[in-house]
Protein backbone atom coordinates (compact mmCIF):
# COMPACT_ATOMS: atom_id res chain seq x y z
CA UNK A 1 0.00 0.00 0.00
CA UNK A 2 2.85 2.47 1.28
CA UNK A 3 5.10 1.67 -2.12
CA UNK A 4 3.06 4.11 -4.02
CA UNK A 5 3.70 7.15 -2.15
CA UNK A 6 5.69 10.04 -2.70
CA UNK A 7 9.28 9.54 -1.21
CA UNK A 8 12.74 10.06 -2.66
CA UNK A 9 12.75 10.61 -6.20
CA UNK A 10 13.19 6.88 -7.75
CA UNK A 11 11.81 4.96 -5.32
CA UNK A 12 8.77 3.82 -7.20
CA UNK A 13 9.28 1.24 -10.39
CA UNK A 14 7.29 3.08 -12.68
CA UNK A 15 8.72 5.97 -11.22
CA UNK A 16 12.21 4.92 -12.10
CA UNK A 17 12.47 6.72 -15.49
CA UNK A 18 12.11 10.62 -14.96
CA UNK A 19 11.48 10.88 -18.66
CA UNK A 20 8.59 8.94 -19.33
CA UNK A 21 5.83 11.34 -20.56
CA UNK A 22 2.80 9.99 -18.34
CA UNK A 23 0.54 12.68 -18.99
CA UNK A 24 0.68 12.89 -22.69
CA UNK A 25 -0.82 9.12 -22.81
CA UNK A 26 -4.26 10.28 -20.60
CA UNK A 27 -7.23 10.37 -23.25
CA UNK A 28 -7.97 14.10 -25.04
CA UNK A 29 -11.01 13.77 -22.84
CA UNK A 30 -9.14 14.09 -19.85
CA UNK A 31 -6.11 16.49 -21.22
CA UNK A 32 -9.37 18.82 -22.62
CA UNK A 33 -10.56 18.93 -18.54
CA UNK A 34 -6.91 20.27 -17.62
CA UNK A 35 -6.99 22.66 -20.48
CA UNK A 36 -10.42 24.32 -20.18
CA UNK A 37 -9.86 24.65 -16.15
CA UNK A 38 -7.15 26.37 -16.42
CA UNK A 39 -7.28 30.35 -16.34
CA UNK A 40 -7.34 31.62 -20.09
CA UNK A 41 -3.82 32.40 -20.38
CA UNK A 42 -2.29 29.00 -19.15
CA UNK A 43 -4.72 27.21 -21.14
CA UNK A 44 -3.96 28.58 -24.44
CA UNK A 45 0.10 28.26 -23.73
CA UNK A 46 -0.65 24.48 -23.73
CA UNK A 47 -1.00 24.60 -27.11
CA UNK A 48 2.97 25.25 -27.18
CA UNK A 49 4.11 22.55 -24.59
CA UNK A 50 4.23 19.40 -27.47
CA UNK A 51 2.74 18.56 -30.36
CA UNK A 52 0.36 16.29 -28.10
CA UNK A 53 -1.06 19.06 -26.63
CA UNK A 54 -1.49 21.45 -29.53
CA UNK A 55 -4.90 21.01 -30.21
CA UNK A 56 -6.35 20.47 -27.42
CA UNK A 57 -6.91 24.34 -26.60
CA UNK A 58 -9.05 24.49 -30.00
CA UNK A 59 -10.86 21.82 -29.16
CA UNK A 60 -14.57 20.53 -28.06
CA UNK A 61 -12.17 18.57 -25.51
CA UNK A 62 -11.50 21.60 -23.84
CA UNK A 63 -14.60 23.98 -23.66
CA UNK A 64 -12.66 28.08 -23.74
CA UNK A 65 -12.35 29.60 -20.36
CA UNK A 66 -12.47 33.37 -20.96
CA UNK A 67 -11.76 35.52 -17.34
CA UNK A 68 -11.34 39.02 -19.12
CA UNK A 69 -9.76 40.30 -15.59
CA UNK A 70 -6.59 41.81 -15.12
CA UNK A 71 -4.67 38.93 -15.48
CA UNK A 72 -5.75 38.37 -18.70
CA UNK A 73 -4.65 41.83 -19.87
CA UNK A 74 -3.83 45.25 -19.11
CA UNK A 75 -7.75 47.41 -19.18
CA UNK A 76 -6.49 49.56 -22.41
CA UNK A 77 -6.32 46.60 -24.62
CA UNK A 78 -8.40 43.84 -22.55
CA UNK A 79 -11.56 44.64 -24.81
CA UNK A 80 -9.88 43.89 -28.00
CA UNK A 81 -8.09 40.89 -26.57
CA UNK A 82 -11.33 39.56 -26.01
CA UNK A 83 -12.86 39.76 -29.02
CA UNK A 84 -9.73 38.25 -30.75
CA UNK A 85 -9.97 35.42 -28.45
CA UNK A 86 -13.43 35.26 -29.65
CA UNK A 87 -12.71 35.28 -33.04
CA UNK A 88 -9.55 32.74 -33.04
CA UNK A 89 -10.99 30.16 -30.62
CA UNK A 90 -13.95 27.86 -32.41
CA UNK A 91 -15.78 27.22 -29.15
CA UNK A 92 -17.45 26.17 -27.62
CA UNK A 93 -17.02 27.73 -24.02
CA UNK A 94 -17.52 26.69 -20.43
CA UNK A 95 -17.24 29.96 -18.91
CA UNK A 96 -16.96 33.53 -19.53
CA UNK A 97 -16.23 35.73 -16.79
CA UNK A 98 -16.64 40.23 -17.65
CA UNK A 99 -15.96 42.84 -15.58
CA UNK A 100 -17.61 45.60 -17.26
CA UNK A 101 -17.19 48.80 -15.21
CA UNK A 102 -13.25 48.84 -16.77
CA UNK A 103 -14.75 48.40 -20.54
CA UNK A 104 -17.21 51.71 -20.31
CA UNK A 105 -16.09 52.70 -23.99
CA UNK A 106 -16.87 48.94 -24.97
CA UNK A 107 -20.52 47.98 -24.24
CA UNK A 108 -21.86 47.45 -27.93
CA UNK A 109 -18.62 45.27 -28.78
CA UNK A 110 -19.94 43.34 -25.07
CA UNK A 111 -23.03 43.09 -26.66
CA UNK A 112 -21.38 41.38 -29.72
CA UNK A 113 -19.40 38.94 -27.56
CA UNK A 114 -22.99 37.67 -26.03
CA UNK A 115 -23.97 36.73 -29.54
CA UNK A 116 -20.31 34.87 -30.60
CA UNK A 117 -20.73 31.30 -31.48
CA UNK A 118 -17.95 30.55 -29.24
CA UNK A 119 -19.84 31.24 -26.37
CA UNK A 120 -22.39 28.22 -27.17
CA UNK A 121 -22.64 25.63 -24.49
CA UNK A 122 -21.76 28.26 -21.78
CA UNK A 123 -22.05 26.83 -18.32
CA UNK A 124 -21.24 29.95 -16.68
CA UNK A 125 -21.72 33.50 -16.86
CA UNK A 126 -20.42 35.88 -14.90
CA UNK A 127 -20.87 40.07 -15.53
CA UNK A 128 -20.31 42.68 -13.01
CA UNK A 129 -20.59 46.66 -13.62
CA UNK A 130 -19.74 47.77 -10.01
CA UNK A 131 -20.33 51.53 -10.95
CA UNK A 132 -22.98 53.31 -10.43
CA UNK A 133 -25.39 52.48 -13.48
CA UNK A 134 -26.63 48.94 -14.02
CA UNK A 135 -25.41 47.64 -16.94
CA UNK A 136 -28.40 46.64 -18.76
CA UNK A 137 -27.70 42.71 -19.12
CA UNK A 138 -29.18 42.14 -23.19
CA UNK A 139 -32.23 39.83 -23.53
CA UNK A 140 -31.01 37.67 -26.26
CA UNK A 141 -27.87 36.84 -23.90
CA UNK A 142 -30.50 35.29 -21.21
CA UNK A 143 -32.17 33.88 -23.53
CA UNK A 144 -29.48 32.39 -25.38
CA UNK A 145 -27.55 31.14 -22.33
CA UNK A 146 -30.55 30.08 -20.29
CA UNK A 147 -30.81 26.32 -21.72
CA UNK A 148 -27.41 25.67 -21.11
CA UNK A 149 -26.16 27.58 -17.86
CA UNK A 150 -24.86 25.97 -14.56
CA UNK A 151 -23.46 29.37 -12.91
CA UNK A 152 -25.44 33.00 -13.76
CA UNK A 153 -23.61 35.44 -11.60
CA UNK A 154 -24.98 38.98 -12.36
CA UNK A 155 -23.29 42.32 -10.25
CA UNK A 156 -24.21 45.50 -11.36
CA UNK A 157 -26.55 44.69 -13.99
CA UNK A 158 -30.48 45.00 -14.60
CA UNK A 159 -32.19 42.26 -15.76
CA UNK A 160 -33.96 42.19 -18.80
CA UNK A 161 -37.07 42.62 -18.57
CA UNK A 162 -39.37 39.54 -20.09
CA UNK A 163 -42.95 39.00 -19.40
CA UNK A 164 -41.66 35.53 -18.96
CA UNK A 165 -37.86 34.64 -17.78
CA UNK A 166 -36.48 32.05 -19.80
CA UNK A 167 -36.54 28.53 -17.80
CA UNK A 168 -32.88 27.44 -16.59
CA UNK A 169 -32.68 24.09 -16.73
CA UNK A 170 -29.32 22.57 -15.74
CA UNK A 171 -28.95 26.52 -13.48
CA UNK A 172 -27.44 25.02 -9.98
CA UNK A 173 -25.99 28.86 -8.59
CA UNK A 174 -27.26 32.15 -9.08
CA UNK A 175 -25.38 34.85 -7.62
CA UNK A 176 -26.84 38.28 -7.59
CA UNK A 177 -25.43 41.49 -6.38
CA UNK A 178 -26.75 44.60 -6.48
CA UNK A 179 -28.90 43.53 -9.54
CA UNK A 180 -32.31 45.32 -10.81
CA UNK A 181 -34.74 42.65 -11.26
CA UNK A 182 -38.37 42.36 -10.21
CA UNK A 183 -39.78 40.25 -7.40
CA UNK A 184 -42.23 38.15 -9.87
CA UNK A 185 -38.87 38.01 -12.55
CA UNK A 186 -36.78 36.34 -9.58
CA UNK A 187 -39.83 34.32 -8.00
CA UNK A 188 -40.16 32.85 -11.69
CA UNK A 189 -36.39 32.55 -12.58
CA UNK A 190 -35.85 30.73 -8.54
CA UNK A 191 -39.31 28.52 -9.26
CA UNK A 192 -38.73 27.44 -12.70
CA UNK A 193 -35.00 26.11 -12.01
CA UNK A 194 -35.27 21.97 -11.80
CA UNK A 195 -31.86 21.67 -10.42
CA UNK A 196 -31.03 24.77 -8.75
CA UNK A 197 -28.82 24.61 -5.35
CA UNK A 198 -27.50 27.76 -4.24
CA UNK A 199 -28.81 31.10 -4.57
CA UNK A 200 -26.94 34.33 -2.88
CA UNK A 201 -28.87 37.89 -3.15
CA UNK A 202 -26.21 40.17 -1.64
CA UNK A 203 -27.23 44.00 -1.52
CA UNK A 204 -30.56 43.50 -2.37
CA UNK A 205 -33.94 44.44 -1.70
CA UNK A 206 -37.22 43.19 -2.05
CA UNK A 207 -40.70 44.27 -0.66
CA UNK A 208 -42.12 40.48 -0.75
CA UNK A 209 -39.61 38.16 -2.06
CA UNK A 210 -41.57 34.16 -2.09
CA UNK A 211 -39.28 31.21 -2.71
CA UNK A 212 -40.02 28.04 -3.93
CA UNK A 213 -37.96 25.36 -5.00
CA UNK A 214 -38.15 21.37 -5.01
CA UNK A 215 -34.14 21.93 -4.85
CA UNK A 216 -32.66 24.35 -2.83
CA UNK A 217 -30.05 23.91 -0.69
CA UNK A 218 -29.06 27.15 0.59
CA UNK A 219 -29.91 30.69 0.01
CA UNK A 220 -28.14 33.98 1.47
CA UNK A 221 -29.37 37.55 1.34
CA UNK A 222 -28.79 41.10 2.67
CA UNK A 223 -30.13 44.38 1.83
CA UNK A 224 -28.11 47.45 0.91
CA UNK A 225 -27.45 49.44 3.93
CA UNK A 226 -29.97 52.40 4.36
CA UNK A 227 -30.13 55.04 7.14
CA UNK A 228 -33.43 54.03 8.99
CA UNK A 229 -35.09 52.81 5.53
CA UNK A 230 -35.54 49.28 5.07
CA UNK A 231 -34.58 48.20 1.60
CA UNK A 232 -35.74 44.41 2.20
CA UNK A 233 -39.15 44.16 4.03
CA UNK A 234 -40.05 40.19 3.63
CA UNK A 235 -38.70 37.17 2.50
CA UNK A 236 -41.16 34.20 2.90
CA UNK A 237 -39.62 30.65 2.19
CA UNK A 238 -42.82 28.98 1.03
CA UNK A 239 -41.96 25.69 -0.23
CA UNK A 240 -38.18 24.50 0.20
CA UNK A 241 -38.35 20.75 0.87
CA UNK A 242 -34.55 20.88 0.45
CA UNK A 243 -33.44 23.87 2.19
CA UNK A 244 -30.48 23.01 4.41
CA UNK A 245 -29.07 26.47 5.12
CA UNK A 246 -30.90 29.75 5.24
CA UNK A 247 -28.15 32.34 5.81
CA UNK A 248 -29.29 36.24 6.69
CA UNK A 249 -24.96 37.84 6.80
CA UNK A 250 -25.77 41.11 7.86
CA UNK A 251 -29.33 40.95 9.23
CA UNK A 252 -29.28 44.45 11.05
CA UNK A 253 -30.23 45.70 7.47
CA UNK A 254 -32.98 43.14 7.14
CA UNK A 255 -35.11 41.56 5.76
CA UNK A 256 -37.66 42.49 8.25
CA UNK A 257 -39.41 39.93 8.38
CA UNK A 258 -38.34 36.73 7.69
CA UNK A 259 -41.15 33.90 7.35
CA UNK A 260 -40.40 29.72 7.05
CA UNK A 261 -43.41 28.32 5.85
CA UNK A 262 -41.93 24.96 4.90
CA UNK A 263 -38.43 23.92 5.14
CA UNK A 264 -38.55 20.40 6.63
CA UNK A 265 -34.93 19.90 6.42
CA UNK A 266 -33.54 22.94 7.34
CA UNK A 267 -30.06 22.51 9.54
CA UNK A 268 -28.44 25.65 9.63
CA UNK A 269 -29.60 29.51 10.38
CA UNK A 270 -27.77 32.25 10.84
CA UNK A 271 -26.95 35.60 11.07
CA UNK A 272 -30.50 36.59 13.51
CA UNK A 273 -30.65 39.62 15.24
CA UNK A 274 -33.15 42.39 16.32
CA UNK A 275 -32.44 43.84 12.84
CA UNK A 276 -34.84 41.11 12.11
CA UNK A 277 -38.36 42.61 13.83
CA UNK A 278 -40.32 39.45 13.15
CA UNK A 279 -39.06 35.89 12.55
CA UNK A 280 -41.71 33.13 11.96
CA UNK A 281 -41.29 29.24 11.56
CA UNK A 282 -44.72 27.80 11.00
CA UNK A 283 -46.60 29.30 14.00
CA UNK A 284 -43.50 29.92 16.22
CA UNK A 285 -43.12 34.23 16.12
CA UNK A 286 -40.04 35.82 17.55
CA UNK A 287 -40.24 39.33 17.42
CA UNK A 288 -36.84 41.50 18.04
CA UNK A 289 -35.35 37.86 18.84
CA UNK A 290 -38.19 37.56 21.51
CA UNK A 291 -40.58 34.47 21.10
CA UNK A 292 -44.39 35.44 21.69
CA UNK A 293 -45.31 32.01 20.21
CA UNK A 294 -42.99 28.66 20.61
CA UNK A 295 -46.02 26.69 19.06
CA UNK A 296 -44.07 25.21 16.07
CA UNK A 297 -40.61 23.32 16.80
CA UNK A 298 -37.98 22.86 14.30
CA UNK A 299 -36.20 19.70 14.91
CA UNK A 300 -33.87 19.14 11.87
CA UNK A 301 -31.99 22.58 12.72
CA UNK A 302 -28.69 21.67 14.23
CA UNK A 303 -26.50 25.28 13.95
CA UNK A 304 -27.81 28.56 15.24
CA UNK A 305 -25.32 31.87 15.40
CA UNK A 306 -27.13 34.77 17.07
CA UNK A 307 -25.54 38.39 16.34
CA UNK A 308 -25.88 41.46 18.74
CA UNK A 309 -28.15 39.99 22.11
CA UNK A 310 -26.01 41.32 24.35
CA UNK A 311 -25.43 38.51 25.13
CA UNK A 312 -28.89 37.72 26.32
CA UNK A 313 -29.97 34.31 28.22
CA UNK A 314 -33.39 34.82 27.72
CA UNK A 315 -33.55 35.20 24.10
CA UNK A 316 -31.17 32.17 23.85
CA UNK A 317 -33.39 29.98 25.85
CA UNK A 318 -36.20 30.87 23.49
CA UNK A 319 -34.21 29.55 20.56
CA UNK A 320 -33.08 26.65 22.39
CA UNK A 321 -36.71 25.48 23.19
CA UNK A 322 -37.34 26.53 19.66
CA UNK A 323 -34.80 24.52 18.36
CA UNK A 324 -34.93 21.12 20.37
CA UNK A 325 -31.88 19.06 18.23
CA UNK A 326 -29.95 22.40 18.06
CA UNK A 327 -25.89 20.96 18.37
CA UNK A 328 -23.74 24.06 17.55
CA UNK A 329 -24.36 27.50 19.14
CA UNK A 330 -22.97 30.08 18.14
CA UNK A 331 -22.92 33.76 19.90
CA UNK A 332 -21.54 36.86 18.87
CA UNK A 333 -22.28 39.92 21.50
CA UNK A 334 -21.79 43.40 21.37
CA UNK A 335 -20.30 44.41 24.29
CA UNK A 336 -21.74 48.02 24.29
CA UNK A 337 -25.31 46.35 24.34
CA UNK A 338 -27.09 46.25 27.57
CA UNK A 339 -27.15 42.82 28.99
CA UNK A 340 -30.01 41.13 30.21
CA UNK A 341 -29.73 38.16 31.97
CA UNK A 342 -32.99 38.36 34.05
CA UNK A 343 -33.44 34.86 33.91
CA UNK A 344 -37.12 33.46 33.37
CA UNK A 345 -35.73 29.72 33.14
CA UNK A 346 -36.90 27.56 35.59
CA UNK A 347 -33.80 25.25 36.29
CA UNK A 348 -36.42 22.32 36.85
CA UNK A 349 -37.47 23.04 33.39
CA UNK A 350 -36.31 20.42 31.24
CA UNK A 351 -35.29 21.72 28.00
CA UNK A 352 -34.32 18.64 25.63
CA UNK A 353 -31.74 20.54 23.68
CA UNK A 354 -29.89 21.33 26.66
CA UNK A 355 -30.26 17.82 27.87
CA UNK A 356 -29.66 15.82 24.99
CA UNK A 357 -27.68 17.46 22.07
CA UNK A 358 -26.03 20.98 22.59
CA UNK A 359 -22.72 20.08 22.02
CA UNK A 360 -20.49 23.13 21.28
CA UNK A 361 -20.74 26.61 22.24
CA UNK A 362 -19.00 29.73 20.28
CA UNK A 363 -19.09 33.19 21.86
CA UNK A 364 -17.55 35.78 20.48
CA UNK A 365 -16.04 39.02 21.32
CA UNK A 366 -16.58 37.65 24.70
CA UNK A 367 -16.28 40.45 27.79
CA UNK A 368 -15.65 38.22 31.07
CA UNK A 369 -15.01 41.81 32.88
CA UNK A 370 -18.85 42.07 33.22
CA UNK A 371 -20.24 39.36 35.32
CA UNK A 372 -23.60 38.68 33.37
CA UNK A 373 -21.25 37.63 30.59
CA UNK A 374 -19.63 35.20 32.97
CA UNK A 375 -22.92 34.21 34.09
CA UNK A 376 -23.88 33.86 30.51
CA UNK A 377 -21.01 31.53 29.55
CA UNK A 378 -21.13 29.50 33.15
CA UNK A 379 -24.84 28.87 32.62
CA UNK A 380 -23.91 26.31 29.45
CA UNK A 381 -21.32 25.15 31.42
CA UNK A 382 -24.08 23.94 33.95
CA UNK A 383 -27.17 23.25 32.01
CA UNK A 384 -25.88 22.00 28.84
CA UNK A 385 -25.35 17.94 30.09
CA UNK A 386 -23.98 16.99 26.48
CA UNK A 387 -21.71 19.66 26.07
CA UNK A 388 -18.15 19.03 24.65
CA UNK A 389 -16.65 21.97 23.62
CA UNK A 390 -16.59 25.48 24.03
CA UNK A 391 -14.90 28.30 22.48
CA UNK A 392 -14.64 31.75 23.87
CA UNK A 393 -13.08 34.50 21.48
CA UNK A 394 -12.33 37.08 24.34
CA UNK A 395 -11.65 41.25 23.83
CA UNK A 396 -8.78 41.60 25.77
CA UNK A 397 -6.20 39.56 27.98
CA UNK A 398 -7.90 40.76 31.03
CA UNK A 399 -10.91 39.12 29.61
CA UNK A 400 -8.81 35.97 29.57
CA UNK A 401 -7.50 35.32 33.28
CA UNK A 402 -10.91 36.34 34.54
CA UNK A 403 -11.83 33.55 32.01
CA UNK A 404 -9.64 31.16 33.61
CA UNK A 405 -10.10 32.63 37.04
CA UNK A 406 -14.14 32.03 36.76
CA UNK A 407 -14.28 28.93 34.41
CA UNK A 408 -11.78 27.27 34.66
CA UNK A 409 -11.77 23.84 36.51
CA UNK A 410 -15.93 24.31 36.73
CA UNK A 411 -15.83 22.10 33.38
CA UNK A 412 -15.34 18.33 32.36
CA UNK A 413 -15.11 19.17 28.49
CA UNK A 414 -13.39 17.80 26.50
CA UNK A 415 -11.93 20.88 24.53
CA UNK A 416 -11.63 24.71 25.28
CA UNK A 417 -10.83 26.63 22.68
CA UNK A 418 -9.59 30.46 23.75
CA UNK A 419 -9.23 32.99 21.02
CA UNK B 1 -25.59 -10.31 -4.32
CA UNK B 2 -23.52 -11.40 -0.41
CA UNK B 3 -25.05 -9.81 2.52
CA UNK B 4 -23.37 -8.74 5.71
CA UNK B 5 -24.72 -9.54 9.53
CA UNK B 6 -25.53 -5.66 9.47
CA UNK B 7 -27.78 -5.65 6.70
CA UNK B 8 -25.50 -3.51 4.33
CA UNK B 9 -25.61 -4.67 0.81
CA UNK B 10 -22.22 -5.84 -0.51
CA UNK B 11 -21.00 -6.04 -3.62
CA UNK B 12 -17.50 -7.57 -5.24
CA UNK B 13 -15.12 -5.78 -7.29
CA UNK B 14 -12.50 -7.80 -9.61
CA UNK B 15 -9.72 -6.29 -10.99
CA UNK B 16 -8.17 -7.81 -14.13
CA UNK B 17 -5.28 -9.59 -12.22
CA UNK B 18 -7.24 -11.47 -10.18
CA UNK B 19 -8.05 -9.48 -6.88
CA UNK B 20 -11.35 -9.76 -5.54
CA UNK B 21 -12.49 -6.79 -3.43
CA UNK B 22 -15.89 -6.64 -1.40
CA UNK B 23 -17.32 -3.46 -0.46
CA UNK B 24 -20.63 -1.56 0.42
CA UNK B 25 -22.76 -1.40 -2.69
CA UNK B 26 -22.88 2.47 -1.06
CA UNK B 27 -19.29 3.12 -1.40
CA UNK B 28 -18.81 0.85 -4.65
CA UNK B 29 -21.87 3.36 -5.88
CA UNK B 30 -19.56 6.49 -5.57
CA UNK B 31 -18.48 4.96 -8.96
CA UNK B 32 -21.24 6.10 -11.40
CA UNK B 33 -20.14 4.09 -13.84
CA UNK B 34 -20.94 1.29 -11.20
CA UNK B 35 -23.86 2.33 -10.07
CA UNK B 36 -25.18 2.65 -13.35
CA UNK B 37 -24.43 -1.39 -13.69
CA UNK B 38 -25.82 -1.88 -10.35
CA UNK B 39 -29.38 0.08 -10.78
CA UNK B 40 -29.43 -1.22 -14.65
CA UNK B 41 -29.18 -5.19 -12.93
CA UNK B 42 -25.92 -5.98 -14.00
CA UNK B 43 -24.44 -6.88 -10.90
CA UNK B 44 -25.36 -10.20 -9.83
CA UNK B 45 -21.96 -12.01 -8.53
CA UNK B 46 -19.22 -9.84 -9.28
CA UNK B 47 -18.23 -6.69 -11.62
CA UNK B 48 -14.79 -7.01 -13.01
CA UNK B 49 -13.01 -3.67 -13.44
CA UNK B 50 -11.15 -3.73 -16.37
CA UNK B 51 -8.16 -1.93 -17.24
CA UNK B 52 -8.10 -0.91 -13.20
CA UNK B 53 -5.14 -3.30 -11.36
CA UNK B 54 -5.81 -4.15 -7.87
CA UNK B 55 -3.12 -1.87 -6.53
CA UNK B 56 -5.11 1.27 -8.26
CA UNK B 57 -8.02 -0.34 -7.82
CA UNK B 58 -7.48 -0.35 -3.74
CA UNK B 59 -6.75 3.38 -3.40
CA UNK B 60 -9.95 4.07 -5.32
CA UNK B 61 -11.84 2.03 -3.15
CA UNK B 62 -9.90 3.39 -0.25
CA UNK B 63 -10.88 7.08 -1.25
CA UNK B 64 -14.76 6.22 -2.24
CA UNK B 65 -14.96 4.40 1.76
CA UNK B 66 -13.66 7.85 2.79
CA UNK B 67 -16.34 10.18 0.80
CA UNK B 68 -19.43 8.13 1.30
CA UNK B 69 -21.73 10.07 2.41
CA UNK B 70 -22.09 8.93 6.33
CA UNK B 71 -25.84 8.36 7.51
CA UNK B 72 -27.12 10.71 9.71
CA UNK B 73 -28.56 9.74 13.14
CA UNK B 74 -31.81 10.84 11.85
CA UNK B 75 -31.18 7.66 9.29
CA UNK B 76 -31.36 9.49 6.29
CA UNK B 77 -28.42 9.36 3.98
CA UNK B 78 -26.84 12.74 4.43
CA UNK B 79 -26.51 12.87 0.75
CA UNK B 80 -29.23 14.92 0.76
CA UNK B 81 -27.52 17.68 3.20
CA UNK B 82 -24.63 19.47 2.41
CA UNK B 83 -21.63 18.26 4.41
CA UNK B 84 -20.71 20.23 7.47
CA UNK B 85 -18.09 22.82 7.25
CA UNK B 86 -15.60 20.68 9.53
CA UNK B 87 -15.96 17.58 8.02
CA UNK B 88 -15.32 18.98 4.44
CA UNK B 89 -12.28 20.54 6.23
CA UNK B 90 -11.68 17.11 7.36
CA UNK B 91 -12.10 15.54 4.23
CA UNK B 92 -10.09 18.17 2.72
CA UNK B 93 -6.63 17.42 4.75
CA UNK B 94 -7.32 13.75 3.64
CA UNK B 95 -7.78 14.21 0.55
CA UNK B 96 -4.43 16.30 0.27
CA UNK B 97 -2.59 13.43 2.12
CA UNK B 98 -4.22 10.93 -0.50
CA UNK B 99 -2.93 12.56 -3.63
CA UNK B 100 0.80 12.57 -2.50
CA UNK B 101 1.51 9.81 -4.76
CA UNK B 102 4.33 9.27 -7.23
CA UNK B 103 3.12 10.53 -10.63
CA UNK B 104 2.70 7.08 -12.18
CA UNK B 105 0.07 6.10 -9.47
CA UNK B 106 -1.29 10.07 -9.92
CA UNK B 107 -2.07 9.76 -13.81
CA UNK B 108 -3.46 5.97 -13.12
CA UNK B 109 -5.96 7.85 -10.44
CA UNK B 110 -7.00 10.08 -12.89
CA UNK B 111 -7.72 7.42 -15.46
CA UNK B 112 -9.31 5.21 -13.17
CA UNK B 113 -11.09 7.98 -11.70
CA UNK B 114 -12.64 8.85 -15.27
CA UNK B 115 -13.32 5.41 -16.47
CA UNK B 116 -15.42 4.72 -13.07
CA UNK B 117 -16.40 8.54 -13.27
CA UNK B 118 -16.15 9.65 -9.95
CA UNK B 119 -16.73 13.34 -9.72
CA UNK B 120 -14.94 14.03 -6.64
CA UNK B 121 -11.84 11.70 -7.50
CA UNK B 122 -11.34 13.21 -10.90
CA UNK B 123 -11.15 16.34 -9.73
CA UNK B 124 -8.52 15.76 -7.01
CA UNK B 125 -6.78 13.98 -9.75
CA UNK B 126 -7.11 16.76 -12.27
CA UNK B 127 -6.04 19.29 -9.84
CA UNK B 128 -2.66 18.37 -8.93
CA UNK B 129 -2.29 18.36 -12.75
CA UNK B 130 -3.72 22.08 -12.95
CA UNK B 131 -1.49 23.60 -10.26
CA UNK B 132 1.63 22.35 -11.93
CA UNK B 133 0.82 24.11 -14.92
CA UNK B 134 -0.90 27.44 -13.95
CA UNK B 135 1.67 30.34 -13.54
CA UNK B 136 4.50 28.49 -15.03
CA UNK B 137 6.46 28.95 -18.06
CA UNK B 138 6.43 26.58 -20.61
CA UNK B 139 9.95 24.95 -19.72
CA UNK B 140 8.83 24.37 -16.22
CA UNK B 141 5.80 23.04 -17.28
CA UNK B 142 7.44 20.30 -19.36
CA UNK B 143 9.89 19.19 -17.17
CA UNK B 144 7.45 18.90 -14.25
CA UNK B 145 5.28 16.78 -16.52
CA UNK B 146 7.80 14.90 -18.38
CA UNK B 147 7.11 16.28 -21.95
CA UNK B 148 9.60 16.32 -24.21
CA UNK B 149 9.55 19.48 -26.83
CA UNK B 150 8.94 17.94 -30.18
CA UNK B 151 8.38 20.90 -32.14
CA UNK B 152 11.05 21.89 -34.09
CA UNK B 153 12.05 25.45 -33.45
CA UNK B 154 10.42 27.46 -35.59
CA UNK B 155 6.94 25.44 -35.27
CA UNK B 156 7.42 26.78 -31.61
CA UNK B 157 8.49 30.11 -32.91
CA UNK B 158 4.75 30.47 -34.90
CA UNK B 159 2.63 28.62 -32.18
CA UNK B 160 4.35 31.39 -29.24
CA UNK B 161 3.61 34.10 -32.22
CA UNK B 162 0.38 33.34 -32.85
CA UNK B 163 -1.07 33.64 -29.34
CA UNK B 164 1.49 35.83 -28.14
CA UNK B 165 -1.28 37.62 -25.95
CA UNK B 166 -1.21 34.29 -23.75
CA UNK B 167 2.92 34.73 -23.59
CA UNK B 168 2.98 38.14 -22.24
Amino acid sequence: MEDDRQGPPGDGAEDLDPHLDLISRLPDELLGTVVSLLPTKDGARTQAVSRRWRPLWRSSMAPLNLIADYHLSEKDSRAALVSRILADHPGPARRFSIQLMFLPESLDEVDGWFRSGTLAGLHQLEATNLCNNHYPLPQHALVRFAPTLRVLSLGGCRFPDLARPPSFPHLKQLILYDVGISEGSLQSVISGCRVLQSVSLHNMGFGRLCIRSPTLRSIGFYAPRTQGVTTFRELVIEDAPCLDRLLPVYPDDGPATIRVIRAPKLQILGFLSEGISTLQFGTTVFQKMFAVSLTTKMYTLKILALDSIGPNLDAVIDFLKCFPCLEKLHVISHPQNAMNNVLKFDPLERIECLELHLKKVVLKNYNADKSPAVDFANFFILNAKVLEEMEIGVLHDGSYRMLCNSLWGKTGLRRWCLT
Amino acid sequence: MATREAGKKMIMLKSPDGMEFEVEEAVAMESQTIRKMIEDDCADTAILIPNINSKILSRVIEYCNKHVPTTGATGAAASDTVAPAALAEDLKIWDAEFIKVNRATRFDLIQAASYLNIKGLLDLTSQTTIDTISDNSLEEIRSFLSTKNDYLPEEEQTIRRENQWAFQ
